[in-house]
């Protein structure tokens, strides 16, 4: 490896217990790329998984990697690795996010930042390049994100960024997150960690620069992206409306190339912006393609976007801005913004229902935007919408009255919530946020929860939750999308899985025999099925499964966005509608200097794949005694099999799996991972092949090494 | 600030007053309308620069002295293929008889394009009432269809066309607001009315309907899809990442 190109050469880590400020050369971990890679071998060597989330031996972790703020479109993504609070297992796990502060960290010159210890008060981190602080955070302590960032930016400069948690973050609430930018967050608890170490805040400014080892050809390759292979936001890579230019557009006239004529910025600065047409190697009209409020709310979203926002070195910008005036009403902000689930999820905080503001149908954009506001004021994360449908099941299935004690349960200002008051969430949220009361216990999580109300299975086994394992997460694009490929790789991780790589292509609008051959070239034949037209699983669908698996890995380790990459698709019919998946190492070529292939990538998203998986298996054997990660970790709830009553498996229309076929499909993918079949545990073999042999003594040491 | 000023009343934190004093807002505008003022004119610091001697002048001069290959006049077919090309890009095809309304000889010239190899590029499509020319470098082959079938103003054909289209490619089901989309732009009282037609005519007679959940009519074809699959596809197009879209 070349740390003087790409990589920025140097590990920083803060000990809180002694005041410390030290850094190390990024070398030693060049096996293990960045980001998420990093961060595991960090976790690994120093963190005895005995280690509870919140106890001051815990340490969190800020990664980037090589191609982090290097130019490569859409490389703002910042991953933080610290030890789950709320999953069955407690093991590692990972938040995400974009925004602006990868760039400034990696520009200060640090590949990671390794936060240790506990502060004796309440402090933030500053990072001014090489001189770097630790300083009080009493003033700020109490706050929500948005008034703590822009505090923050005031006291420090304009030209630093910040990351803040809320007060969900400081009262160690599972479902917590950290906010940078307008509203990027890395959600999965990660802030409750950084609160158990009195850490509100990370500011980071950085005036150095990423060196690239090839600028010419690191200046092609970026051109050849914009060009010829990105498209809308999740890469979409035909637009939903017909435009002159496209031989294909979404046929229910909806995807996240959204931008069309006709299709405005209602309140743009100077007047309505027309989106117009966007001829794919446009590369100056790509931001008006996704238009993302389009996506979420149709029409109505038109009259409140302003413009649409996004991270650094990201053409795409998925974030839609608004100005949503009836919320003054209300006295609660009005300047909105977010591209997921805060704001796409927050009706399901009214179990009986909304009720329109101003106009008919904006009920649901209205609602939203408060509810983006107050969780991400207070940094409360939703677990991929879990914590919402928590709370509305619970309803629905009178659990509050139950477990919230007469008191409270009168107290609760439920008329708020009947009237459709968007207040209703701010108070909810608030409550969550600050542990007040019983019903404050929704921000345990959905494991922890389910235990303590007693839920019982037909919570866990119920379609509305969508909670894809036992372990407490729910899925996220699953079988709904790709049968059993999704449920193979959404059960693989500690949260949930946040593998876009193939919504990005089934979701896209693109025909399916265009997008099939794409995939059967590399992958086999009957590797994709037709929409809900699925068929019993095949070796093809196992490779495909790993592709998507580990790829992951390599975006949260590179960093690149996984909401855009990998390149699997392309826009241009000259090209067939074909991707480029040899990009990430065409670019780490360009910005290392050292040569990459498509092998040496996948070899790398396989070590640290694997990392995973013996961490995972580590905990639960310490945490719940398990030898078997396939029985234990890689559970189903039962609603994928039975969901749909009226249609058997395989038959079409259906998404419902089969449990035979099911567990014929972990029988492939463990065989594709190298894994044992019996327990789902890597086999020595596979874990020397990808350098981890000192992980198999740890395996062997322990007991769970397969025979 | 990403999110503009902060208006009372967002937040129920008491204010620590000292900090809002030092750290407000305004102190930061007025800091920075200080520091640009401070800052020098471009024109006029670029005024003040000396003069250098450009290097490249000499270049430069005898670049222009090289003697310029001869502009060759385009013929009548290249000037038309160019009109016909601009007008593709706007989106637009180029209808025979509004080419017939400008030009006697269009047969002639036509056949000229056909046969200059410049012009290769300039394609056409069959209509009811018309053929239309495009370029297909500046616009799809299924674009054109589709703005073919605009022009001509039939709507149930225009509706039928493009969801057997929609049923075999995709393959999907085509809700009725599809429609109201560019470039078709009808209004749903003409889609309604056109889909009415479709009970008349036994060139429609595969055309059905199905209702998802939340209300939403698609349209599909019988002979392509079955109705239970054809509902299937709907919900999942209207039923986003865990609810309805709409």
């Amino acid at each position: 490896m070349s740390t003087n190109y790409g990589w920025a050469g140097k590990i920083l880590r803060v000990n809180l217990t002694t005041g410390s400020v030290t850094t190390e050369d990024t070398a030693k971990y060049q096996d293990y790329i960045g980001g998420m890679g990093l961060a595991y071998k960090i976790m690994y060597d120093e963190v005895p998984l005995t280690t509870k989330a919140y106890d001051e031996a815990n340490k969190i972790i800020f990664g980037v990697g090589p191609l982090t703020a290097s130019g490569v479109p859409c490389s703002g993504r910042m991953n933080v690795t610290t030890l789950s609070a709320w999953t069955k297992g407690y093991s590692i796990l990972d938040g995400h996010m974009g925004g602006h502060i990868a760039h400034n960290f990696k520009y200060a010159g640090y590949d990671a930042l390794v936060i240790e210890g506990k502060a004796a008060g309440h402090v933030y981190i500053k990072i001014d390049d090489d001189k770097v602080t630790i300083e009080s955070a009493e003033h700020t302590w109490g706050m929500g994100t948005f008034d703590t960032n822009r505090i923050m930016i005031e006291e420090n400069g304009s030209d630093f960024d910040v990351v803040s948690i809320g007060q969900a973050g400081e009262n160690l609430v599972n479902y917590s997150c950290m906010l940078t930018s307008s509203c990027d967050s890395a959600g999965a608890g990660t802030a409750a960690v950084l609160g158990s170490k009195n850490v509100k805040s990370v500011v980071v400014r950085g005036t150095g620069n990423v060196k690239i080892a090839n600028p010419a050809e690191f200046k092609e390759l970026c051109d050849y992206m914009l060009r010829e292979l990105i498209g809308g936001n999740n890469n979409h890579n035909v637009p939903a409306v017909p435009q002159s230019w496209a031989e294909y557009s979404a046929p229910s006239g909806n995807n996240r190339w959204a931008g069309a004529p006709g299709r405005v910025w209602g309140l743009a600065e100077g007047g309505p912006i027309d989106m117009g047409e966007q001829p794919y190697d446009d590369i100056n009209k790509i931001a008006y393609r996704c238009m993302k409020g389009q996506f979420d709310f149709g029409d109505i979203a038109q009259k409140y976007m302003v413009k649409v926002g996004g991270c650094s070195s990201c053409p795409v910008r998925c974030y839609a801005e608004y100005e949503m005036a009836p919320l003054a009403e209300y006295e609660l902000p009005t300047r909105v913004s977010n591209t997921c689930m805060p704001i796409i999820y927050n009706t399901t905080w009214y179990p009986e229902g909304v009720k329109d503001f101003v106009d008919e149908g904006d009920a649901s954009i209205i609602i939203n935007g408060a509810g983006e506001r107050a969780l991400d004021n207070f940094g409360v994360w939703e677990n991929y919408g879990n914590l919402l449908r928590e709370f509305n099941w619970c309803y629905k299935h009178g659990v509050f009255e139950r477990v919230l004690p007469k008191e409270e349960f009168d107290a609760v200002p439920w008329d708020l919530m009947k009237e459709g008051n968007p207040k209703w969430m701010w108070w909810i949220i608030e409550q969550i946020a600050t542990k007040k009361g019983e019903i404050s216990h929704l921000g345990d999580g959905t494991y922890l929860l389910a235990e303590r109300w007693n839920l019982g299975q037909e919570f866990w086994d119920d379609n509305y939750m969508q909670t894809i394992s036992y372990n407490g997460y729910p899925r996220h694009h699953g079988s709904e999308d790709v049968y059993q490929v999704g449920v193979l790789y959404s059960i693989m991780y500690n949260r949930d899985c946040m593998i876009h790589h193939m919504i990005n292509i089934v979701g896209s609008g693109c025909p399916y025999e265009v997008y099939k051959k794409t995939l059967e070239d590399e992958f086999g034949e009957g590797c994709v099925d037709m929409p809900k037209k699925y068929t019993p699983m095949n070796r093809s669908k196992a490779r495909l499964a790993k592709w998507a698996f580990i790829g992951k890995q390599w975006h949260d380790s590179a960093t690149v966005c996984n909401w855009m990459w990998p390149m699997t698709q392309s826009p241009a019919k000259s090209r067939n509608y074909k991707g480029d998946h040899d990009l990430d190492a065409k670019f780490m070529s360009a910005v290392t200097g050292d040569k990459w292939t498509r092998a040496d990538v996948d070899l790398a998203s396989e070590r640290i794949s694997n990392m995973l998986r013996v961490m995972t298996a580590i905990s639960f054997n310490i945490n719940e005694g398990s030898t078997n990660l396939r029985e234990d970790h890689d559970t189903i709830c039962n609603w994928v099999f039975d969901k749909e009553p009226e249609f058997k498996a395989f038959e079409e229309g259906t998404v419902k799996l089969d449990r035979a076929d099911m567990e014929l499909a972990k029988d492939m993918f463990y065989e594709e991972m190298g894994w044992d079949v019996k327990t789902g545990i890597p086999t020595r073999a596979t874990l020397e092949r990808v350098g981890l042999g000192y992980m198999a003594d740890d395996l062997a040491a322990r007991g769970l090494l397969p025979a | 600030m990403l999110f503009g000023r902060r208006k009372p009343g967002f937040v129920t934190e008491e204010e620590n007053p000292e900090l809002v004093s030092e750290y407000n807002e305004d102190r930061m505008i007025a800091k920075q309308q200080a520091e640009a003022e401070e800052k020098p004119d471009l024109m006029e610091y670029l005024e003040s620069l000396p003069e250098v001697e450009d290097p490249y002048a000499e270049a430069m001069a005898a670049a222009a002295a090289m003697p310029q290959p001869e502009k060759k006049e385009k013929t009548k077919a290249e000037l038309l293929a160019d009109f016909i090309r601009e007008r593709s890009a706007g989106a637009m095809l180029t209808a025979y008889a509004a080419l017939a309304a400008e030009e006697e000889a269009l047969e002639a010239l036509l056949q000229e394009m056909r046969e200059t190899e410049s012009c290769a590029d300039i394609v056409s499509i069959k209509g009811d009432k018309d053929v239309y020319y495009y370029s297909n470098a500046n616009m799809s082959d299924n674009y054109a269809r589709i703005a073919m079938l605009v022009e001509e103003k039939n709507l149930p054909k225009t509706i039928a066309e493009m969801v057997r289209f929609s049923c075999k490619t995709y393959p999907s089901p085509t809700p009725l607001d599809y429609f109201t989309l560019h470039p078709y732009f009808y209004t749903m009282p003409q889609i309604k009315r056109a889909v009415e037609q479709f009970e008349k005519h036994e060139e429609y007679a595969d055309m059905a309907t199905v209702v998802t959940g939340n209300n939403i009519t698609y349209l599909y074809s019988k002979d392509i899809l079955s109705e239970k699959y054809a509902k299937a596809l709907a919900e999942g197009a209207e039923y986003g990442e865990y609810g309805y879209r709409r």
